[in-house]
């Protein structure tokens, strides 16, 4: 058995030594019994309430209705322009190693069909660090960096029958989800189309998420290339 | 010597039981029995060694902490460890991150992976599939997923026919189509 396999079952037989499962149980199980007469009258009196705080919220506050309208999908929840950073775009020469273990690859597809095309690579290089690379082709060039392109993330689940589900709204443009987080902007613009970037995700990126690229601005507004992502962050130093 | 053999001989539920009181030997010996298995089912849920061996560590977590809860209903407890491990997998991928409740409940500390453990990962997955692995994954796509339902994760019909959406009936006829190929194929090789 491997070192690391070994450590664990010391450790879980530790565990079990100490039997805190057991402690906590006989703790619950101390707990007087809840009469459900008493929970029925008690929920009686706070539903009215809960609803009349509802109805104020909504009254003061649209933004708290979001808060309240939280979509259960994905633990994450990020929204708005978190930073800038540049993703370097190395094109047309190629973008160096990408350090770390691999994650995950997918493939960057325009969402209405299209020639462009790209691949999205993600390593872990460290605790909570999600480096990524970006090559695609068949981009429009851009006049300006200012007018180049954006990377976006926002948290997303992948149906039965394979269709993306954006959470809290669409993807980009109106009624796009308040939970996008620009990851960054690509600088410089394509060369020949062509992008062969680097930049890193967000430290909470792990998940389920829909990675976009967009002309560059303040929100998501057409999607040029998209991909979903999907990888779980390990808890192991 | 005599004791440890006593005590690998023993059943699953009789380890579980023990576990519950507090035996550490039990503990041991139950987590060497269902660890590969729990290896490869997870690392062929995620292919990632690293992830897989996070959730393992969870996995057992779970199953001390639940072992005094168990309800037997077979002679193995593979089931129900599979079971933890799906509902830690399902919890993992909600939160984006592998889940670590169990293991901090129980005082259990994060325990270091080297890259040598990482190799050790993948090889313990691939010796428990046994090159079965990727005969299964050549099955046509009901077939494979009915065969991995029922003999890898060894669900009942109803829950698998639940899940893809079919009758009990072509589960049936899927997993016997899939286990006659697979036989095929084994002669074969």
């Amino acid at each position: 058995m491997a070192g690391y396999y070994d450590r664990l079952e010391a450790q879980l037989a530790r565990a079990t030594v100490r039997g805190a499962a057991g402690r906590r149980l006989a703790w619950r199980l101390r707990l007087p019994r809840i009469r459900m007469d008493v929970v029925a009258v008690a929920l009686g009196v706070a539903a009215p309430i809960a609803v009349a705080a509802v109805f104020v919220g909504l009254h003061t506050s649209h933004r708290l209705a979001r808060h309240i309208a939280t979509p259960a999908v994905g633990a994450t929840v990020r929204r708005g322009v978190a930073g800038s950073h540049v993703i370097r775009n190395y094109a047309p020469g190629p973008a160096p190693a990408l350090g770390g273990q691999r994650k995950y690859e997918a493939a960057l597809r325009p969402p209405h069909g299209g020639s462009r095309s790209g691949t999205v690579i993600v390593n872990k290089s460290g605790p909570n660090r999600f480096p990524f690379s970006i090559t695609a082709s068949g981009l429009p060039q851009t006049s300006s960096d200012a007018k180049g392109y954006a990377v976006w993330i926002v948290p997303a689940v992948q149906t039965s029958s394979g269709a993306i589900q954006v959470q809290g709204g669409a993807a980009s443009g109106p009624g796009r989800s308040p939970y996008a987080e620009l990851v960054g902007v690509i600088k410089p613009g394509p060369a020949n189309g062509r992008i062969s970037a680097e930049g890193v995700l967000p430290a909470d990126a792990s998940g389920a998420n829909l990675l976009m690229i967009t002309p560059s601005g303040a929100t998501p507004t057409r999607i040029i290339l998209e991909a979903y992502i999907e990888f779980l962050a390990s808890t192991t130093p | 010597m005599l004791e440890s053999g006593s005590t690998e001989r023993r059943s699953d539920e009789d380890l579980l039981a023990a576990i519950a009181r507090r035996d550490p030997d039990a503990c041991s010996v139950f987590y060497r029995r269902h660890l590969q298995r729990a290896v490869a089912y997870v690392m062929g849920q995620t292919h990632d060694p690293e992830v897989t061996a996070d959730i393992v560590g969870e996995v057992f977590a779970a199953v001390i902490a639940g072992a005094g809860r168990y309800r037997p209903e077979r002679d193995s407890a593979a089931p129900w460890v599979m079971g933890i491990a799906r509902n830690v997998l399902s919890a993992s991928r909600r939160r984006g991150r592998v889940e670590d409740r169990m293991r901090r409940r129980l005082g259990v500390e994060p325990v270091e992976l080297d890259e040598a453990d990482v190799r050790d990962t993948e090889a313990m997955a691939s010796v428990a599939g046994g090159g079965v692995v990727e005969l299964v994954a050549a099955l046509p796509y009901g077939e494979r997923e009915a065969v991995k339902a029922r003999i890898v994760d060894e669900r009942g019909y109803s829950e698998i026919a639940a899940e893809l959406r079919c009758s009990e009936l072509v589960v049936r006829k899927r997993v016997s189509r899939g286990l006659g190929r697979l036989r095929k194929q084994l002669e074969k090789s």
